[in-house]
C-alpha cells in the first residue's frame, strides 16, 4: 500500500503552494493501491484520466476522485458551514461529473470545470439551507444574549469570534460568500474565480470588494453588540 | 509619484488592505495608497479593520476545519462515490441490460427517468400543459362561436324529403342519414342537400336497389 500523498496535479493552489492548504489536496487513505498509485502520479494529467474513464476503465475515474474530493469537500464546507451537507454536494458533485464526462472540453482546464460544478451546487444547497432555516428558530436562540455572563465586562472569547464570523457569513448574500471563499480561504484569484462562477473578471472583482466590505460591517457591527 | 487623498483611498481598502497572493490588486495605485496610509490614521485604522476581518474569517474558518474528522470522513466519502458510480455504471451497463430484458425497457428507465428529472423540468412540463390546456378551451370556444357546434357532423339533423315513407341516402361524406318526407328537393342526379354541413357533408345520394344490395357505408 502506498503511503497517503499530495498529488502534484497543476491546479491553482499547488502552484501558488499556498501555506495551509495541503490537507485540501491530500489523498484520501484506504484508497486501492492501482487509485492511489494513478492518484498521485503526476505524469498522468486530469485530461488524461477522464479520457481513460470514458474508455471504459473505473480506476481512472476512481483516481480523479481522489484528486479532487477533498478541494471539492472542503470548498462545499466553507460555502455552507455544514459537513453533513457539504458530504452530500461533494457526493453529486462527482455524480454529475461522471455522468457527464463526455462533455468535457479538453481545451479547458479540468478543476475549473469540476470547481464550476461544485459551486453551483453548493450555492444551491446554501439557498435552499437558507429558506428552511428562515423558519426555524435556531438562528433567533444563537442571537440572544447569554444570561450566564455579563458580555459588557468579559472579553470576547475565540470560539465566540469564530462563531461571530460563521454568523456574518450566514448573513452574507451567497453570491458574496462564494467569490470570499474561493478568494480569500481557497486563494484563488479573480482570474481564476470568473470562469468558475461564469462571471467577467470585474465582476468577480466587484464582488470581491464588495463581499469584503458588507462582511466587515456586520462583523464590526456585531463586535459592537457583544 | 502624485499624492491621493482620504476621497481616493478608501474605496481601494478592502481590496488592497486585505492579503493579495498574486499581486492582482497591486497596481501603480497601491504605492500611493501606501505613501497615504504613512500620514493618514483615519484610513490606516481603516484598512486595519479590513485585515482584522480578513484574519477573522481565516482564524474561524481554520477552528472550524479542524473540528471535522477529515481522514475517516474522506475514506466514508470517496467510498460513497464510487459505489453511486458503480450504481450508475450498472443501470447504464450489461445489467441494466439484463433486467430490462427481462421487466421490459419501462422497468429501470422510469425510476431513472423519475431520479434524474430535475425539478425545474416538471414546472417546465406543467406549465406547457397548462399552456397546451388553455389554448385548447380557446380553441373550443371559438369553434363554438363562429357556428361549429351548427355545422358539426356530430349534431346534424336528419334530411328531409318529398316522399311517402323514409328514403334511405348514402352520404357523400360523413356519417349515414336518413331523408325523411317532409319536403326536400331532390335533383336529377338522385342527390339531395340536407341545408345543414358544408359542402359534400351535407349531401346524400337516395339509395338506388343495387346500393341496397352493397353493404352499408361506413
Amino acid at each position: 500500500m502506498i503511503p497517503n500523498q499530495s498529488f502534484p496535479t497543476p491546479g491553482p493552489l499547488d502552484a501558488r503552494g499556498a501555506p495551509g492548504t495541503e490537507r485540501w489536496t491530500a489523498l484520501p487513505g484506504g484508497l486501492p493501491s492501482q487509485v492511489q498509485a494513478l492518484a498521485g502520479d503526476g505524469g498522468v494529467s486530469d485530461a488524461e484520466l477522464v479520457r481513460r474513464s470514458l474508455a471504459g476503465q473505473q480506476d481512472p475515474f476512481a483516481a480523479l476522485v481522489a484528486r479532487y474530493q477533498r478541494r471539492a469537500f472542503w470548498i462545499a464546507f466553507h460555502v455552507l458551514g455544514r459537513a453533513e451537507e457539504a458530504r452530500d454536494v461533494c457526493q453529486e458533485a462527482f455524480v454529475r461529473l461522471y455522468r457527464s464526462l463526455d462533455r468535457y472540453d479538453y481545451a479547458r482546464s479540468f478543476y475549473t470545470w469540476f470547481y464550476r460544478i461544485v459551486m453551483n451546487l453548493a450555492i444551491d444547497a446554501l439557498r435552499k439551507l437558507r429558506s428552511a432555516r428562515a423558519s426555524s428558530l435556531d438562528d433567533l436562540v444563537a442571537m440572544l444574549p447569554d444570561e450566564r455572563e455579563d458580555a459588557a465586562q468579559a472579553p470576547i472569547e475565540r470560539d465566540e469570534q469564530n462563531a461571530l464570523v460563521w454568523q456574518v457569513l450566514d448573513k452574507l448574500d451567497a453570491k458574496f460568500r462564494a467569490v470570499l471563499v474561493l478568494r480569500d480561504i481557497h486563494g484563488l484569484s479573480c482570474r481564476e474565480i470568473a470562469p468558475i462562477l461564469k462571471i467577467t473578471h470585474a465582476t468577480a472583482r466587484w464582488r470581491l470588494h464588495r463581499g469584503r466590505q458588507v462582511f466587515r460591517e456586520h462583523w464590526d457591527r456585531g463586535q459592537g453588540e457583544a | 509619484m502624485q499624492p491621493v487623498d482620504c476621497a481616493y483611498v478608501r474605496p481601494l481598502l478592502p481590496m488592497l488592505a486585505a492579503e493579495d497572493p498574486d499581486g492582482e490588486a497591486a497596481g501603480t495605485c497601491a504605492a500611493q495608497v501606501r505613501a497615504h496610509l504613512r500620514e493618514c490614521v483615519g484610513c490606516r485604522a481603516e484598512a486595519g479593520g479590513f485585515l482584522r476581518a480578513g484574519r477573522a474569517l481565516r482564524d474561524a474558518v481554520a477552528a472550524r476545519d479542524a473540528a471535522v474528522p477529515d481522514d475517516a470522513l474522506q475514506q466514508d466519502l470517496h467510498a460513497a462515490i464510487m459505489a453511486r458510480v458503480a450504481e450508475i455504471e450498472w443501470q447504464d451497463g450489461p445489467g441494466h441490460e439484463a433486467v430490462t430484458s427481462a421487466y421490459g425497457p419501462g422497468v429501470l428507465g422510469f425510476a431513472r427517468w423519475r431520479r434524474e428529472l430535475p425539478w425545474r423540468h416538471v414546472v417546465a412540463l406543467g406549465a406547457a400543459a397548462m399552456l397546451l390546456a388553455a389554448i385548447g378551451f380557446w380553441a373550443f370556444g371559438f369553434w363554438l362561436g363562429h357556428g361549429g357546434e351548427r355545422d358539426s357532423i356530430w349534431s346534424r339533423q336528419p334530411l328531409q324529403a318529398t316522399s311517402t315513407g323514409p328514403l334511405r341516402a348514402v352520404p357523400y361524406a360523413g356519417p349515414r342519414f336518413e331523408l325523411l318526407p317532409v319536403g326536400l328537393p331532390i335533383d336529377d342526379q338522385g342527390s339531395a342537400e340536407s341545408g345543414v354541413g358544408p359542402g359534400m357533408m351535407g349531401r346524400g345520394r337516395l339509395r338506388t336497389p343495387i346500393d341496397e344490395q352493397l353493404p352499408p357505408p361506413r
